[in-house]
């Protein structure tokens, strides 16, 4: 009995001191019958689909067999899988059956544009099976854009960087004198499937002072991640500044999630130079979000000044922007070299990181909502940096009033009309004050509409009255309509043309009930507004509705946003439109001729002398003139010499000013026709 | 019994862990932990089929670490490695489909851009992605960029149209005033449209009309933006889109023309070539023109007769960029023609044709797949080949590479060890070859290493001195140790180009510390300089 126990124990306690050590080490799990690890029996590939141990289903892949592999897919498509037993059981197949690798990908929707791996996978295929690539690409039932993806890369197969040997002995070969142009590719892949050894290789480059090797800084982030002290420990030798700056900067990011006083280490250890401000920068991004407070103390007592240190002051103010407004402002209104993170000054420390206006723009919007006069006076205080945020700072700066007149119209009216007209007239021209005054209440905007009869800007009050009626009538087309009687006249006319252009967008029936109540040299362009809005849905009630206009509030023009639209979409009915006008619709023939005169004579050159005199019947000489123009865009390819004897035909009256711009015009088009 | 079956279980937990302390830790940040390169190179003796996979893009040791991190160790990492949101790989995908909210809000609280990590989203996992970045509720909600030429959206509308295009076009069209706003530009909200049809196109082609009809029908798009919806139109099925567009306008108008020839090039070639004359303004062949010469020279073999028809279709302004995409689709579909061209007629070759098939030749050199095409040639062909070839390398493609940098090598051990024989090196030099060193040096990993040691040599002639080269390594000097490039400079004798110096030195080290290199200019104006 007890020999038997011994036996039990000595027979298994290597088969548990290997899988311990299989387990532990992530090293492959062999399975053939004498192997010790066997005594643990293998899991069904059922038990692994189910299984929530990813790491366990990723060793249990290492070994699998094809019909394992199959079995853990169980007839579902690749993308639904975890993205890495996914890629797991793609390296597996790589491995035992590129065939099935394909298959599966050429399976996925669209070709696997789903899963991101996909171009990886297929451009390994098309250097080691391109057969498999080929036959896809020559099957027509494949969808083309497929096809296309294949072939490109079966193009590139051979410029591509990536080593098809294995990277070690392409390394040694190198560092023991030979050529061989592959060195790059072996140790970015080496760094991909062993970092350790990579970094090992890496040092011995280095060490060895051959050059030609290219820009190692690419590899650098997996390298640190594997073993950043190993590659601390690199970083004094390394004096090629790409390289050295994506060490310190990439340490700085990994060592300040863990500890930031070992990033501060790194930082104090590094002499004066870009790197060392790299690592700066990462510290205050890695740090700030957990302790902001700690995090700006030591950017203020350790960075010395200069653009590094502004934008990790950037940095570490973003977090409490809104928590601590005023100490934000104050701060970055001291700072005399603003950084925007656009360009190369942002470019220049290897990452992103909130401008200064954004961070102030955070701050602002949070201090308007406890102190909004305080807030407006401690930006209006600020003094551009420079010429390149002054534009921001304008725009920052109309935001916020743009918002406060939307939230409180009485109390930022107020503060805006006690400064010089000169610094708050130009507001209303800037992009964000219009959009901050579009999202204003009904109410708002009712309080706001009454005090623009007070504005003495004349610019300012009239848009502002654009503004905000748009806004109101947007929301509350009746309100926005019986404010208009309590304005001053010239206001009450910008105010309705403005509401009637809104409430055409959504009911254009509506706002044409309106249009009398404008001025007579007004209604034009409002009737144009109601048409164009009209056309979107149907372009004949467009063109009813102009017909029903009286003469005297309708011209050429106004046809213009219907007709182009309609004739790009449907030229079949623009034309049997133009062939039922009567001889009442003078305005529409002409609003007719001005844009469409040329297609009407691509369509039917026979038609030129009834187009010709269309034009000529049009009495207003700037729409005749506009309208001959458009004839002569297309008679000049088919018939120059007609088209250029028309510029000179007397009866048309073309200034002479005019003449030689349109015979230019018409030169210009035989010219190209004759390339 | 019990107490026996103990001691077993207990001596077997102990050998487990016995075989897990030998292993070591994989995650060890010990250097001294790394495993040792091996004292030569050997052939490791593993199964044939781990040996194919060596070059996979996907490796078991990164697997089997990232497979034993938690979630949020993952997105750290994904965070340190610089992933922030440009180059996704599927450590990024595998955040986004398993809490998308979290690397948002990681992207957020770094002040990172979200839009391209939006955009790979939508790709892949449109379902999920779009109706949140539609709503744009933090942390989804992705910031407009204020510089307006690439305030391109952050939605992209190709997966969904792969994915689920029922599901896809009724979101769209329910959102279409919202897609207008977020298109700006020329586009005015056709473009969302269009990457849905392209999505549908690459993978229900049957289905591509019926949801352009419904666009269409709609009037989702302006009707001028229809014609960029024809090329996938036209791919998917020409018939139907043919139709279509004959119905609908009575002259085709150019763009619709070549939107349909474009389509059609690769399904039905004769069919595009007789729709090129009907693109009345030909400003707007070039799409068209280029797929149909490429394929026509792909799949006919017959260069000349694709670049003729190039000639007899293609304004002169736009021919010269689609015959080199027909020549690069020639060489890549008749590689064995390609040196048998260069051996029959390689005085009347153009000179791009020659560059473009160098170029590839040499691709094929580094790849070991010359000689398989050479195999083909008769003796006489690979005789009158040798001397092009011969010149443009691709033979010796390791020695043209390598020799300009070997020589920069050597000039700088020279430098090191007897300075004043580099010098005589200098003055032996030809004109061009002296340029050609200066550009080598400035590219030698060396002399960036060393850069004070060869700034020292070309600040030894103020023609040396003066060329871009010599800017380069002293930028970089200026970053890895400003107070260096400060000495050196102060010790240069006085030339024409030392205040440009002092400038720059100034201007690139005032980012790092302003107050030291501000001390620095003083120090050189006080001292006259």
């Amino acid at each position: 009995m007890l020999r038997w126990r011994h036996a039990l124990l000595a027979a298994t306690l290597p088969g548990a001191f290997f899988a311990g050590r299989a387990v532990f080490s992530g090293a492959p799990v062999k399975h053939d019958a004498t192997a010790p690890v066997a005594v643990l029996g293998r899991a069904s590939a059922a038990a692994m689909a189910a299984s929530s141990d990813v790491a366990a289903t990723v060793r249990w892949l290492e070994g699998a067999s094809l019909a394992e592999c199959e079995a853990l897919l169980a007839g579902r498509s690749l993308d639904k899988l975890p993205v890495m037993l996914r890629e797991a059981l793609l390296l597996r197949l790589a491995e035992i059956d590129p065939a099935t690798l394909a298959r599966l990908i050429f399976e996925l929707p669209g070709g696997g544009d789903g899963i991101s791996t996909s171009r990886r996978w297929l451009g390994w295929l098309a250097r080691q099976r391109p057969e498999l690539l080929q036959a896809r690409i020559d099957d027509p039932s494949v969808p083309i854009p497929q096809q296309e993806v294949l072939r490109e890369l079966l193009a590139h197969v051979d410029s591509s960087a990536l080593p098809t040997v294995e990277p070690v002995p392409v390394l040694e070969q190198w560092l023991a004198g030979g050529k061989d142009g592959g060195v790059y590719a072996a140790i970015a892949q080496l760094a991909k499937s062993d970092p350790e050894l990579a970094i090992r290789y890496l040092s011995q480059i280095l060490a060895s002072g051959k050059s030609g090797i290219g820009d190692l800084s690419r590899l650098v982030p997996g390298l640190v991640v594997a073993n950043p002290a190993a590659m601390q420990a690199l970083l004094p030798s390394v004096r090629t500044p790409e390289l050295r700056n994506a060490i310190a900067s990439t340490l700085a990011k990994v060592l300040v999630r863990d500890d930031p006083t070992l990033a501060m280490a790194l930082y104090d250890s590094l002499p004066p130079s870009r790197a060392r401000s790299m690592v700066a920068i990462e510290i205050a991004a890695g740090w700030a979000q957990r302790d902001p407070a700690a995090a700006l103390e030591w950017v203020q007592a350790k960075l010395p000044d200069g653009a590094a240190k502004q934008a990790a002051l950037q940095l570490v103010l973003m977090p409490i922007a809104e928590s601590d407004p005023r100490k934000v402002i104050s701060l970055l209104a001291a700072g005399n070299s603003g950084m925007e993170s656009m360009g190369m000054q942002g470019y220049q420390f290897g990452r992103t990181f909130p401008g200064r206006t954004a961070v102030l723009e955070k701050a602002a919007m949070a201090l308007l909502e406890e102190a909004p006069q305080e807030g407006m006076q401690m930006l209006h205080d600020l003094s551009p940096p420079n010429q390149s945020s002054m534009a921001d700072s304008t725009l920052l700066i109309s935001k916020a009033a743009g918002t406060w007149l939307a939230k409180d119209p009485e109390a930022a009216m107020g503060w805006l009309l006690s400064l010089p007209a000169q610094e708050y007239g130009f507001l209303s021209v800037v992009g964000p004050f219009q959009e901050a005054l579009r999202g204003m209440s009904p109410e708002a905007a009712a309080r706001a509409a009454k005090m623009l009869g007070g504005l003495k800007d004349e610019n300012f009050a009239t848009n502002l009255t654009n503004f905000i009626s748009a806004s109101l009538a947007a929301a509350d087309p009746a309100a926005a309509m019986s404010i208009a009687d309590g304005l001053p006249d010239q206001l009450r006319t910008r105010w309705l043309v403005s509401a009637i252009r809104q409430q055409a967008l959504a009911d254009p029936a509506a706002a044409s009930k309106e249009v009398q109540r404008l001025p007579e040299a007004w209604r034009p362009q409002a009737h144009g507004d109601i048409a164009g809005s009209m056309a979107n849905s149907s372009p004949q009630a467009a063109m009813a509705y102009l017909a029903a206009v009286p003469p005297a509030e309708v011209n050429p023009n106004l046809y213009q946003q219907v007709l182009t639209p309609w004739a790009e979409e449907s030229w079949n009915e623009v034309r049997e439109w133009w062939q039922g006008l009567g001889p009442e619709d003078e305005v529409a023939r002409a609003g007719a001729l001005r844009v469409l005169a040329g297609k009407f004579y691509a369509e039917d050159p026979a038609s030129a002398p009834d187009l010709i005199a269309g034009i000529l019947a049009i009495q207003n000489q700037d729409t005749r003139i506009d309208s001959l123009v458009e004839l002569l865009s297309e008679m000049a390819k088919r018939d120059p010499a007609a088209a250029l004897a028309l510029v000179d035909d007397p009866r048309m009256q073309v200034p002479s000013w005019r003449k030689d711009t349109v015979r230019g015009g018409v030169q210009e088009v035989i010219n190209q026709a004759q390339q | 019994m019990k107490k026996e079956i103990i001691i077993v279980a207990g001596s077997l937990v102990l050998a487990f862990l016995a075989g897990g302390l030998s292993s070591g830790s994989r995650d060890s940040r010990s250097p001294a932990a790394a495993p040792q390169i091996p004292a030569k190179a050997t052939v490791r003796s593993e199964p044939e089929k781990r040996q194919r996979a060596a070059s996979a893009p996907e490796s078991w040791a990164t697997l089997r670490r990232h497979a034993g991190m938690k979630q949020q160790a993952l997105l750290d990492e994904w965070m340190a490695t610089g992933s922030g949101g440009l180059d996704c790989d599927w450590l990024g995908e595998h955040l986004l489909r398993t809490d998308p909210e979290a690397i948002f809000r990681e992207l957020n609280a770094n002040g990172l851009e979200t839009k391209y990590l939006a955009s790979t989203w939508c790709a892949w996992d449109p379902e999920r992605a779009l109706p949140l970045l539609m709503d744009g509720k933090p942390p989804f909600a992705i910031k407009r960029d204020s510089n307006s030429f690439t305030r391109s959206s952050p939605l992209y509308f190709g997966g969904i149209g792969r994915e689920n295009p029922e599901l896809g076009l009724k979101w769209m069209l329910e959102r279409r005033g919202a897609l207008a706003r977020s298109q700006p530009g020329v586009f005015m909200g056709s473009e969302p449209f269009n990457q849905f049809l392209a999505g549908v196109a690459a993978s229900h082609p049957e289905k591509v009309f019926g949801f352009f009809k419904q666009i269409a029908d709609a009037r989702a798009v302006p009707a001028s933006h229809l014609a960029t919806m024809l090329p996938s139109l036209a791919q998917s099925d020409p018939t139907k889109a043919l139709a279509w567009a004959k119905q609908r306008y009575s002259t085709l108008p150019p763009g619709v023309a070549a939107g349909l020839a474009q389509g059609l090039a690769e399904r039905d070639l004769d069919a595009a070539i007789q729709m090129v004359p009907e693109i009345s303004d030909k400003n707007h062949v070039y799409n068209a023109a280029s797929r149909i010469a490429s394929r026509m020279a792909r799949e006919n073999g017959n260069l000349d007769e694709s670049l003729a028809w190039i000639d007899a279709n293609v304004p002169k302004n736009q021919s010269s960029l689609i015959k080199d995409t027909a020549m690069a689709a020639w060489i890549q579909g008749h590689p064995q023609d390609v040196l048998k061209r260069l051996a029959s007629e390689p005085a009347s070759s153009t000179s791009r044709f020659s560059d473009a098939a160098t170029s590839f030749l040499q691709a094929k050199a580094r790849s070991g797949k010359l000689p398989g095409l050479m195999e083909n040639l008769s003796p006489e062909e690979a005789t009158s080949l040798r001397p092009l070839l011969g010149e443009q390398g691709p033979q010796e493609e390791g020695e043209s590479a390598d020799a300009g940098i070997v020589k920069a090598d050597a000039v700088l051990a020279q430098m090191k060890s007897a300075p004043e024989e580099t010098e005589g090196l200098w003055d032996s030099l030809p004109e061009e070859k002296r340029t050609k060193l200066l550009n080598d040096l400035a590219r030698n990993d060396n002399a960036s290493r060393d850069p004070e040691q060869t700034l020292r040599f070309l600040s030894r002639s103020p023609e040396r001195l003066a060329g871009s080269s010599a800017q380069f390594i002293w930028d970089r000097l200026i970053q890895v140790d400003p107070q260096a490039a400060g000495r050196l400079a102060a010790s240069l004798p006085a030339a024409s180009r030392k205040p440009e110096l002092v400038a720059r030195i100034v201007s690139t080290w005032s980012a790092d510390d302003s107050v030291a290199a501000q001390a620095w200019q003083k120090e050189m104006s006080a001292a006259g300089q």
